[in-house]
Parts: structure tokens; sequence; C-alpha cells
């Protein structure tokens, strides 16, 4: 009879820890917001005000004046640590679900708008930043993130699992409350559906970090051309669009043979505008000649050493692709002091592309002018150039280039959060 | 079965179009920052710079105010009110109309600006903000007054309407005899309640006092009471019918919708 009792006492003791450790697993899945209670007695300081405004603007969310974290803000402020001060906002897991969130979004969808799903290359810039990451690494890493199943199974058993060939995994984080500091869990490489094997996956061959991601690619690879990766490359990450890359001085000698040289029968049109913008554009979306999306089978197609039906077309003359080289134009005139590129200017493949782009000051240039957007609300004005150039090169000197820093030292700006 | 959709489109609409009368006489509550918002010099702090960081000098000072989605201003409601647990994907998710898609990707003013929000934003949010007050008042702080026999005390542990008979607290009649100053006086009564007896409206204007705090981050002035407390008083005047039954519950929600669908409570 002992032991019988002995034997339920222990069942309920097991039962116990699982339900409490499911029930604390829960809590660390999800935002949980502070449930203390307004002292009306209290005057409130300038220094929590600004404490209050410092961390609405780095997360786009009220508190009230009595959460620990508006308090800590306050004290770290009237000893003169306001840096110290934003970074309780940065440490934040509403500054990853928010603010990061919504610059990442705009980068990976095809109408820049904060409106959009989660989706892998999202979650690419949300974990990174979470995680340290040198910003560059979001288009130089070979990483992917998903959620931690082991950590959303007590919230919902059924979550749907990873899949390159799917976005169900990422649109279920808001669907199910849950928290992208939380969850997100980094993986090594980035994987592809296998063709050969339905179900199965591979790893990608080669790698672009948000660019060769699932989300990026099924915004700028889908049918087409390739040619909307190289634009929407210099749109979001060098803050150029193709009218600024524009450049007619250049050769048109990687012009592809699917451009008309006399459209509506008039070479000069095509002299004074296509080859404008498809002189430069054209030379480097040969990166990604063995790229496709699959509408079909709703994941990324790479077939190394094979160029792709898209970039093969007869008829009229121009340039045929023939392998992944790529030989950046836009490097002489004002492009050149415009990206000040740093590293190799010509390649093979989607990796080397990146890491063209990831290398040129340019590219620190527009990480600054994004969190400015992100934060402030508004594209920097003319006036804010010295602001954005200097905050430009502190990145670029730094020894990682962790942006959460920009963050901070913008949401402190007037230019910003006013006077 | 068009019938039934016939009358819930027409409740919908009845409901959009109260809404906006309702809401947008409070949209001068909150609509310049007072004195009160007063911070430190964002000047002097942005010049505290750590190993590396260059100086800059100000220029151009500005504040662009913005109102993004539906998921965020949400986000931000709970996280103002404090509504907690599975309620917060609640008030997230909750849809605004199927027509129009999903809460939290519905952009709350024309160019996410906060000058470019139209009647049709407005109504949205308001439903963003009924969502979040319905979970704040109706679920989480309605059973958190009660009166407790062993102990002979009222315990309030409610965050914004302490003191307020929502209705359906247990031994609502002790609770009243023993909350309302007006029926109650001295010692004894002050006794038992934590925060001792007061009037019905200084229960009122003490939630307004919390929820100006949290949601528009400075305190309310007193012509925005004033202008809450009124039409709270218009509402509590009501006849006593079942349809009217619960008049402090109804009167935390109108004060709760309200105060998180002004703009100070939802710019950015």
């Amino acid at each position: 009879m002992g032991g019988y009792m002995s034997h339920i006492r222990n069942i309920t003791t097991i039962a116990f820890i699982i339900l409490f450790s499911s029930l604390s697993l829960a809590q660390t899945v999800r935002y949980s917001p502070e449930q203390c209670k307004e002292d009306l007695k209290q005057v409130l300081s300038p220094e929590i005000k600004t404490a209050r405004k410092i961390f609405l603007t780095l997360t786009g969310m009220s508190i009230p004046y009595c959460d620990e974290r508006l308090k800590k803000m306050e004290r770290l402020i009237k000893t003169g640590q306001p840096r110290e001060a934003a970074r309780v906002a940065t440490a934040d897991p509403l500054f990853y679900d928010i603010r990061v969130r919504d610059m990442a979004t705009r980068w990976c969808h095809l109408d820049e708008s904060v409106r959009n799903e989660i989706n892998d290359c999202v979650a690419m810039v949300v974990g990174g930043m979470r995680d340290g990451m040198d910003i560059r690494n979001i288009l130089t890493g070979n990483y992917h993130y998903e959620v931690d199943l082991e950590k959303v199974k007590v919230v919902n058993g059924s979550y749907p699992r990873y899949s390159p060939a799917s976005n169900d995994h990422f649109a279920a984080i808001p669907r199910n409350g849950l928290s992208m500091f939380y969850t997100l869990k980094s993986f090594p490489y980035q994987k592809i559906a296998d063709p050969a094997i339905e179900g199965a996956t591979k790893t990608l061959e080669d790698p672009a970090g948000l660019i060769s991601s699932r989300g990026f690619l099924s915004a700028h690879a889908v049918a087409g051309t390739n040619r909307r990766i190289v634009e929407k490359t210099f749109k979001e990450f060098l803050c150029t669009p193709i009218q600024e890359l524009a450049d007619n001085s250049l050769p048109d000698i990687y012009v592809g043979r699917d451009v008309d040289r006399a459209p509506a029968g008039d070479p000069q049109k095509y002299n004074v505008t296509c080859k404008s913008c498809h002189a430069p554009m054209d030379s480097m979306r040969g990166a990604f000649a063995y790229v496709d999306y699959s509408m079909n089978s709703g994941s990324i197609v790479y077939t190394k050493g094979t160029v792709r039906n898209k970039y093969v077309r007869t008829g009229i003359s121009g340039h045929d692709t023939t392998s992944d080289k790529f030989d950046n134009l836009a490097t002489v005139g004002a492009n050149a002091t415009r990206f000040a590129w740093s590293g190799p200017t010509s390649g093979n493949g989607m990796g080397q592309f990146s890491r063209m782009i990831a290398g040129s000051k340019a590219f620190s240039h527009c990480m600054v002018t994004n969190v400015y957007k992100t934060v402030c609300g508004a594209d920097p004005a003319p006036e804010h150039k010295q602001l954005i150039d200097t905050l430009a090169n502190d990145l670029d000197n730094a020894p990682v280039r962790d942006l959460r820093a920009i963050f901070e030292r913008i949401s402190l700006r007037p230019e910003c959060v006013g006077q | 079965m068009n019938q039934n959709n016939k009358i819930i489109q027409a409740k919908n609409l009845i409901f959009a179009v109260a809404a906006i009368i309702v809401l947008i006489p409070y949209q001068n509550c909150a609509r310049f920052e007072s004195k009160s918002m007063e911070t430190a010099d964002f000047s002097s702090l942005s010049n505290q710079l750590i190993a590396g960081e260059t100086y800059v000098p100000v220029s151009a000072p500005r504040k662009v105010d913005s109102i993004t989605t539906g998921g965020q201003v949400a986000m931000s409601l709970v996280s103002a009110l404090g509504v907690n647990g599975d309620r917060v994907a609640k008030v997230v998710n909750s849809s605004y109309a199927e027509s129009t898609g999903y809460l939290p990707l519905i952009l709350l003013s024309e160019y996410g600006t906060y000058d470019s929000v139209t009647p049709a934003h407005l109504n949205a949010t308001s439903r963003v903000a009924q969502s979040a007050c319905q979970q704040l008042v109706g679920v989480q702080e309605l059973n958190l007054l009660k009166y407790d026999n062993v102990a002979k005390k009222i315990v309030d542990d409610r965050r914004h309407f302490r003191g307020i008979l929502m209705g359906t607290e247990t031994s609502a009649v002790t609770l009243r005899t023993y909350l309302d100053a007006s029926q109650n006086t001295g010692e004894v009564v002050s006794n038992l309640h934590p925060d001792g007896a007061y009037s019905a409206d200084v229960r009122y204007i003490n939630s307004i006092r919390s929820l100006a705090r949290a949601l528009w981050g400075r305190e309310a002035t007193e012509a925005e009471i004033s202008l809450i407390l009124q039409k709270v008083k218009a509402l509590q005047a009501l006849p006593a019918n079942a349809a009217n039954a619960r008049i402090g519950y109804r009167s935390a929600i109108f004060i709760c919708t309200s105060m998180a669908s002004t703009f100070d409570s939802l710019r950015r």
C-alpha cells in the first residue's frame, strides 16, 4: 500500500513538474506586458518622460510609467548614461518584434510595405540582430533561422514545421502570438527543396544571405528575367533606385537579347532611355543565371552550371548569358563615388555579388538611412546629411558593425524625436 | 442564410457609424502636447558618445508622427493597458472585417503618417481599441475587485478601474455599501478598501488619470477629465432597465475605448 501511494506521489510530482515547466515555457515564447499599478501620487520626472519617449521611439510600443524598464531608464538618464538607457530598449523583445521586423519586412517583400507576413528573410534579420551579428552578414552569411519547435509545442502542438517550399512556418508566428525574439533559433546553411526527392531538402550551393532567401527570391526571381533581383538589391541595400543607377555613358556589352534595340522603331529611344538602366543592371544579372523560383514547388530552384531558360533568347543581337559571371559596370563616373566599392566588382554567382554589395560604403550608408526611416517614420531630410554620413562612417569603423548602436544613437537625436 | 448575413452587415454598419459618431468628438482629447510632456534636453543627451563615435552637431530638429499597422497599434494598446497572457494574441488577431483582411496587416493611416488618418481608419482603430478594452475590462479586471469575508476587507487588484462596480462582482451589494462614500462615511468604511472611502466620481477620475498616463504618456488635463466624465454621467443617467444594466462596466469600456482611440494613444 505504501509503495502504491509512493508511486502515486511520484506521478503527481512529475505531472506538476511538467505542468509548471510548460507554463513557464509558454511565458518565454510570448510577449507579456507589465502588470504594474500606476501610482497617481507620484510626480512624473522629465527623465522618466524622456525614457518613455526613447522606449516608444525604439520599440513603437507604449508602456506604463510604473514599468520597471522605464524606471531603470530614468535612473540611467539621471546619472548621465542615456546610451545605456537606450540600450534597455534595444535589449527588449518589442524592439526586435516590432521595429527590426518592420525594417526587414520592407526589404523582403515586393511592395516594400510593413503590411506583409513574416518570412525566412525577415527572420534572418530579426534573429541576426538579436544575436549581435555584423550587419554585413545579412548579405554574406550562410545561415537561416527557424522557430524552435521545442519552445512552441506548449502553445501549439501542431505548429507547421520549417520547409524551404512554404512560408507557413513563419506566417504562424503572429497568428500564435509568438515573439520572434524568444523563439527564433539559428541554423547553419541555407536550404532549398531537393527536386530529386519529394519533401526532401538540400543545402543551397551559392548562398548570399537575404538575397538567396526564399522570401526575397519568391518576390523577385519569380518569372521575369532576374533583373528585378539586381534592381531591388540596389534599392533595398544601397538605397539606389534604378533611376539613379542609370548611366547613359556605359557600354551596352551586357544588355541581353530580349531588350529591343529600336522600341517602336526608334533606335534613339534605346540609346537614350533603355540602355541607361540596362547597361549597369544587365552587367550584374548574370550572377543569378542559375537561380529561379518555382511557383509550382514553392521553392528556390538552383541549377549549378545550367543557365535558366529565362535568360535564353534568340533573334536580335545582344549579350548571351552563358554562366553566372557578372561584371559590375557601375564603377565609373558618378557611380564610382556613390557606391565606393571596396572589393572585387566582378565575379561569379550570388554569393560574390552580395559580398560586393555588403563591402561598399553605400551599404553602411543605406543601413543607417533605413534605421532612420524605421525609427523616425520618414526619410532623412537634406539637412540631416551630415548626421547620416557620420553615423555611416562610425558604423564602417566599428570592430563589429552592430546596427543596434545606430538605432540607439538615432533615438537620442533631436532630428528624430524633436527638441 | 442571406437574411442572417444582411442582419450581420447591418449591425456592422450601425456599429461603424456609431463608433465614429461617438469617438470623433474625443479626438480633440490628447491632440496637443501639453507642458506635462516636457522631457530632458535631447541635444545634450545625443552628445554623450562612447568610444569610436563622432560628434555631430544638431541640425533641423523634427518629429514625424506615424501610425502604421493594426498589429502594431494593437500590440501597443495591450502593452500600455497591461492586457496579458493569451488575451494579447486575441486582441492582435481580432479580425476587423473579412473583406479588408487580417487586422495585423491593415494600415491604420493612408501613408503611415499621423496626418493621413481617414474616418475609415478611425473606425478600424476604434475596433482595435474596443477589442483591447474588452479584454482589459471585461475579462482581465472584472473579477479583481472582491470582498474577502475572512479578512472583512475589500481586495482590489485592478490596475485602471479600482473601486468601480461592474455589476457581476460577488457580493456586489456589500461592495457597493462599502465603496460608495456617499452611502457610508467614517473610519470603518475607509479601512475596508485599500484606497479608503471615496466617491464614484473620484474612482472614475482616477481611472481616467491612470489611463492617460498609460496611453498618452502624460497627465490628463482638467478639461479632458471633465469631458469624459460628462459622458460617463450621461451613461449613468440612463433608465435602469435590463438593457442599461452594468452601467459601471459600460462606463469603463467607454472610458477605455475613447481614450485608446485618440491620436496621442496611437501615434509613434
